[in-house]
């Protein structure tokens, strides 16, 4: 009664395709360093923190610019007056974030993090 | 009126009405079996609410080569119902992701078996009924609850309705084979749409 005809064939195999490339596609370890995500409202822009480069994120208020430099990543200057996001210094680690609210640029650091490298949280007893 | 334009070529006033009521009769005893595997399935534990086995809809696939479109459909229908009356999820968004997911599968099925019939048995039909209801229940997820983060739990959902649609296949083959309720109806139709040959 297990009598497989041709388009049964077809359908077979390509459902074990899109399933495999499914699973390929989905649980793939994701690219192993840190990536700098940038987000304004809707919009998002991601870039690698191996290379230095300068940004510039255009927000409602004009833009912030954001160094990557040696892997780290912080806010040089901002066109917002409380100077929060450029006060909050450098982040490297995944998980950091730096945000500007009055120019609604949000700074993330995306990526694994890997427990054996985290470094201690500083802590006084 | 739903199971009218059917039953044109056959004329008389009679026979209409009679082919009618085994009609009726046919995609009752179909939904009852429907529900009936909706309470099977409700026992059988599983990991996620919405990781279904599927048996619910052998009657969908068995109905293929007994019913027109139109009838289908109002199968297809009682099917989505008694599954959301057994699973308690009629009047949640559960309950449209499965309307969605049974409507759609048992188009593509109905597509599949009209056009390449000749071609495939109930093993290919079932699973590419299995992979759409899937996928349109993903999507459904997708635009209405959860957003992208569905399509993680996308692969062992579909590999899941892979093979459990494999299993309704080959069951469906042999219980076109073998029962003889079935073959009494395929016996007596007479526009002769076989499902094997």
């Amino acid at each position: 009664m297990i009598k497989i005809k041709p388009v049964d064939a077809v359908i077979i195999l390509i459902s074990a395709i899109l399933i495999t490339f499914l699973f390929v596609q989905t649980y793939s370890s994701p690219s192993d360093s840190a990536e700098l995500l940038v987000r304004v409202d809707e919009e998002s822009w991601r870039y690698t923190l191996d290379e230095d480069r300068i940004l510039f994120i255009p927000g409602p208020l004009g833009d912030t610019e954001i160094h990557i430099h040696d892997g780290e990543v912080f806010v040089e200057d901002s066109p917002c007056n409380s100077k929060i996001c450029v006060a909050a210094g450098k982040i490297r680690r995944p998980g950091q974030w730096i945000v500007c609210l009055p120019n609604r640029v949000f700074i993330s650091i995306e990526g694994v993090v890997d427990t054996g490298k985290e470094e201690v949280d500083d802590v006084v007893f | 009126m739903l199971f009218s334009d059917n039953t044109a070529g056959i004329g008389s006033t009679g026979l209409k009405t009679k082919r009618t009521q085994s009609i009726i009769t046919h995609i009752a005893i179909l939904a009852a079996f429907s529900l009936f595997l909706s309470t099977v399935e409700y026992m059988i534990p599983k990991p996620v609410p919405f990781m279904r086995i599927g048996l619910a809809n052998l009657p969908i696939i068995i109905g293929l080569s007994l019913f027109s479109l139109p009838e289908l459909l109002l199968l297809t229908l009682l099917k989505i119902v008694g599954q959301g009356l057994v699973n308690g999820t009629l009047f949640s968004y559960i309950f449209l992701f499965s309307a969605g997911g049974s409507l759609a599968s048992m188009l593509v099925m109905y597509a599949v078996y009209t056009l390449l019939g000749r071609f495939t048995s109930y093993i290919g039909i079932s699973i590419a009924g299995a992979i759409v209801s899937n996928i349109v229940q993903l999507l459904l997820a997708h635009f209405i609850l959860f957003g992208s983060s569905i399509w993680m739990i996308a692969p062992p959902f579909l590999l899941m309705g892979f093979i459990t649609s494999i299993f309704l296949g080959i069951f469906a083959n042999v219980f076109t084979g073998k029962s003889r309720w079935y073959n009494g109806i395929i016996g007596r139709k007479e526009e002769g749409r076989h499902p094997d040959e």
